[in-house]
């Protein structure tokens, strides 16, 4: 296999800033990531969604770039940007021109630095109307979409910080304040809560020299808290029922599995792989190929505090979910007994190496892995490593983890068409 | 507290950027292949481009060209459609097909390691499929899966029925790339096989490749396996236009419950190639193409009623349009409209200079960022082709994008005309229909879902 890295120097300020510098100057571009170790699970009781609205007001401006400035002034030379927010991270880049560095780190310190001391009512009631918007696109009316509002308190305890939806409630969207932004960024918006990467054309120096100027200004915050509630083993349901205007039934199964990065991770991404990736796949040979299901899929969603392995199924017209499950279920249990075939491990790791691959291609997806092996694993040269893990899972090791997706240990989730 | 900082820095000098051209050879048959060497990580990525697509697929016969494509993939030469699969996964050879209106596409993506492997089953899916009928009837099933789960995504039913209504019922372009249920199921292996011989003939074809690859021995590979395919020298057919019409054509789609309306504005364009592209393309970019553009921030950033609002122009070979969407919030569905109409009614007076910046800088950047993946560099220049377009066309229409002026960019947006257009918009026409007739009065008539 292929020798994998990202050439990188890395530094932390004293305000505890941690920052990478990724030189490349093939194309006269830059990125600018900066990751904030803050999401969902953060909440307060009764604030679902309001990590990814905080996310929106980001944008919103402070006193020395107000009103919609900060946009205006990134795609005035040509630089264009987003962010997202997860159950456990929000991130925020900008891609430009290489000239345009320094002002991109600016606007970013501008924010960390002074973001509540502009926020106002408007503000908040805009983008709160925005977001409220995107939950009615991306889940309200999307098919299917009603499911990942209620899969987090089918799978988790309550008060589990998984257990509601990153998009959050229309309630408690409601119910956020501008009191609760102030509070929610003095926690969590501190330079040593973050870490900050710039990848592209850039004098190493130079940029070194302008982060030290102005982020280095932002006195350090407490060190915010997070919470971690021991490993959740079985669901808190054994199925979910929901209708939906689709014209497809849909069936899903969901397992609690092993944390991002810990013992078992990786095999249950080669369980994935074995079972679901590709028309050669055990699923698709016996869902698909057989004429039972329209597609099929299983995959490991990986987790810091614990994560979830799923797969998901639709039926032909003249067959129904439950004969897709017991199918699945075979399906599992035949890969629990015999473990993987030879070709099937050769197939499995040449995908990851080829995922590992193509992931170095852009800036800006080297920029935001070198951000989230800082958020992981506390050190932004873990790819090598990372790669090496899935090097060393054995078929043994993917057999056994196959194993512990038992039927007793599961969430079933149906939506079938109103 | 307030944290002081430093002045803003103002940007620095822009450096010049000129994309690459790619290197231009042709097989012994005529088959031109355009190569983008990029040795920076040991991957390729290969495309196949056939000009022709959905537009050629047969009156009772849409979807056709998608069906035909996708089987190229589900078995091949000596391997069935497992054994061809099996073959690809193994070592990680992403090996697909993708249909547009004008043209199909072959895609390879790989490491270099297994560039032979990967080009034996490239051109086995061209020259070699076998059709074998339990996968069209797999394939043709996954198909109308896909459709009726189109039917249910409003956003879909929006696209599709506007493409419907813009070109009108019979145009070569009204049709769902896909097909509809009742047409793809009547599709049989025997109409597949004929659209595969009139179609994926070389004299269509164009060979882009980019990555870890030497020129020289990339087009002996291609040589050695793609013969003497493209002897035979084809006419690439004209598209005709849509309906001219004298007034903008106003459609409803009932979407019981919904609690967000999809809007979407299909107008006159361009076409490619035009030396009015760029300048037209600048425009539009301002129009809806950004975060900060006018439309967004009125109905996103101001008015808070939609998640956003874009414009676009899709400029085809032969065939071209503007157009504009935005998904909002069910009772807003009236004031969107009146404010969508009024911003590209005001376009027409021309854009500031400020901007024109904005859009200019826009595109520079999407097309540097298209250029950092080799599958993103093989994808741009495969559209060059199946617009028509010549090999240095990015550059030049980079060269245009730099030097086009204030006037120029403002004279094609007078020409831009939203009186001349259709507007459909998908929601629940019960609670909805009083305020889009009052905010756009007209004879709106509400449609089916094509094909439902």
């Amino acid at each position: 296999m292929r020798a994998i890295a990202i050439p990188h120097d890395t530094f932390t300020l004293d305000n505890g800033l941690h920052v990478v510098l990724h030189r490349d100057p093939a194309l006269p571009q830059v990125v600018v990531n900066l990751w904030y170790d803050v999401g969902s699970r953060d909440e307060a009781p009764g604030r679902s969604g309001f990590a990814h609205l905080f996310e929106h007001l980001m944008f919103m401006g402070t006193a020395r770039t107000p009103g919609g400035s900060f946009d205006e002034l990134m795609e005035s030379s040509g630089a264009w940007n987003n962010a997202w927010t997860s159950s456990d991270a929000t991130d925020y880049f900008e891609v430009g021109p290489s000239a345009l560095v320094d002002t991109l780190l600016w606007l970013e310190a501008d924010r960390m630095s002074g973001l509540a001391d502009a926020m106002t009512q408007e503000k908040l009631d805009l983008q709160r109307d925005v977001v409220r918007n995107e939950r009615r696109q991306t889940h309200e009316d999307a098919p299917y979409g009603e499911l990942w509002l209620v899969l987090g308190e089918a799978m988790y305890p309550p008060g589990h910080p998984y257990a509601h939806p990153v998009i959050g409630s229309h309630e408690d969207l409601e119910a956020a304040t501008v009191a609760d932004v102030v509070s929610f960024f003095r926690e969590f918006y501190v330079p040593n809560n973050a870490s900050l990467a710039v990848a592209g054309d850039f004098d190493p120096r130079e940029v070194r020299s302008s982060i030290e100027r102005t982020f280095g200004r932002i006195p350090r915050g407490q060190r915010p808290m997070h919470a971690r509630p021991p490993a959740v083993d079985r669901p808190q349901k054994p199925l979910v029922e929901l209708t939906d205007k689709v014209q497809i039934p849909q069936t899903s199964f969901f397992w609690h599995a092993p944390a991002a990065y810990e013992p078992g991770d990786a095999e249950l991404d080669f369980v994935a792989l074995v079972l679901g990736d590709g028309r050669a796949s055990r699923l698709y040979q016996r869902l698909v190929q057989s004429g039972l299901a329209i597609e099929v899929d299983a995959s490991q969603q990986s987790l810091p505090l614990g994560s979830m392995f799923g797969t998901t199924a639709m039926p032909t017209e003249d067959h129904t979910v439950e004969e897709l499950e017991a199918a699945i279920d075979e399906e599992i249990a035949r890969l629990a007994t015999d473990g993987p075939s030879a070709e099937e491990m050769e197939r499995a790791r040449n995908q990851v190496q080829s995922d590992f691959l193509h992931g170095l291609e852009s800036l800006r997806s080297r920029a935001t892995i070198l951000n989230r092996y800082w958020a992981s694993k506390g050190r932004s040269d873990w790819i090598a490593e990372d790669l090496e893990r899935y090097r060393a899972v054995t078929a043994e090791g993917v057999r056994e983890s196959a194993a512990r997706l038992t039927p007793d240990r599961r969430l079933v989730a149906r939506v079938r068409p109103e | 507290m307030t944290i002081s900082l430093p002045e803003r820095p103002s940007p620095g000098a822009q450096k010049a950027f000129v994309p690459p051209v790619p290197i231009v050879r042709a097989l012994p048959s005529g088959v031109p292949v355009w190569i983008l060497p990029e040795p920076a990580l040991p991957l390729a990525s290969i495309r196949v481009v056939l000009w022709g697509g959905s537009m050629e697929d047969p009156a009772g016969r849409a979807g056709l060209a998608a069906l035909t494509d996708e089987l190229l993939v589900h078995g091949a030469g000596d391997r069935d459609a497992h054994a061809f699969a099996a073959c690809a996964e193994r070592l990680a050879i992403d090996i697909g097909t993708s249909t547009h209106s004008t043209a199909s596409t072959v895609g390879l993506d790989l490491d270099v390691l297994h560039l032979e492997t990967g080009l034996d089953l490239l051109a086995d899916a061209i020259l070699r499929p076998r059709f074998d009928k339990s996968e069209l009837a797999l394939v043709r099933d996954q198909i109308i899966g896909s459709i009726q789960q189109g039917q249910d995504e409003p956003e879909t039913v929006a696209a599709w029925v506007a493409m419907r209504e813009f070109w009108g019922e019979g145009h070569p372009l009204a049709h769902p790339v896909d097909g509809t249920e009742g047409e793809v199921s009547k599709l049989t292996r025997r109409s597949v096989m004929a659209s595969w011989r009139k179609r994926h003939r070389g004299g269509r074809a164009c060979i882009v490749a980019a990555g870890a690859l030497d020129p020289d021995e990339i087009v002996s590979h291609l040589a050695a396996r793609f013969g003497d395919w493209g002897r035979r020298k084809a006419r690439r057919r004209k598209v005709p236009g849509p309906p001219v019409r004298t007034r903008t054509d106003c459609v409803l789609v009932d979407h019981p419950d919904a609690t967000q309306s999809v809007i979407s504005v299909v107008l006159p364009g361009v076409a490619a190639p035009d030396l009015r592209l760029q300048p037209l393309m600048l425009g539009v970019t301002a129009l809806g193409g950004i975060f900060t553009s006018r439309l967004n921030r009125l109905m996103r950033e101001e008015k808070g009623y939609t998640y956003g609002a874009k414009a676009w122009l899709d400029a085809g070979y032969g065939c071209g349009t503007v157009e504009a969407k935005a998904s909002v919030k069910r009772e807003s569905t009236g004031e969107a409209l009146v404010d969508l109409f009024g911003e590209l009614r005001r376009i027409r007076d021309g854009i500031e200079i400020a901007e024109l910046d904005k859009a200019r800088g826009a595109r520079r950047t999407s097309v540097i960022e298209g250029l950092a993946t080799r599958s993103g560099m093989a994808s741009i220049h495969a559209s060059l082709f199946e617009d028509g377009r010549a090999p240095d066309a990015l550059r030049k229409g980079m060269a245009r994008l730099e030097s086009a002026g204030l006037d120029t960019v403002n004279a094609e947006l007078r020409a831009v005309d939203p009186d001349r257009g259709v507007v459909v918009v998908v929601g629940d026409v019960k609670a909805i229909r009083a305020e889009v007739k009052a905010a756009l009065p007209g004879g709106w008539r509400t449609v089916s879902v094509p094909g439902a």
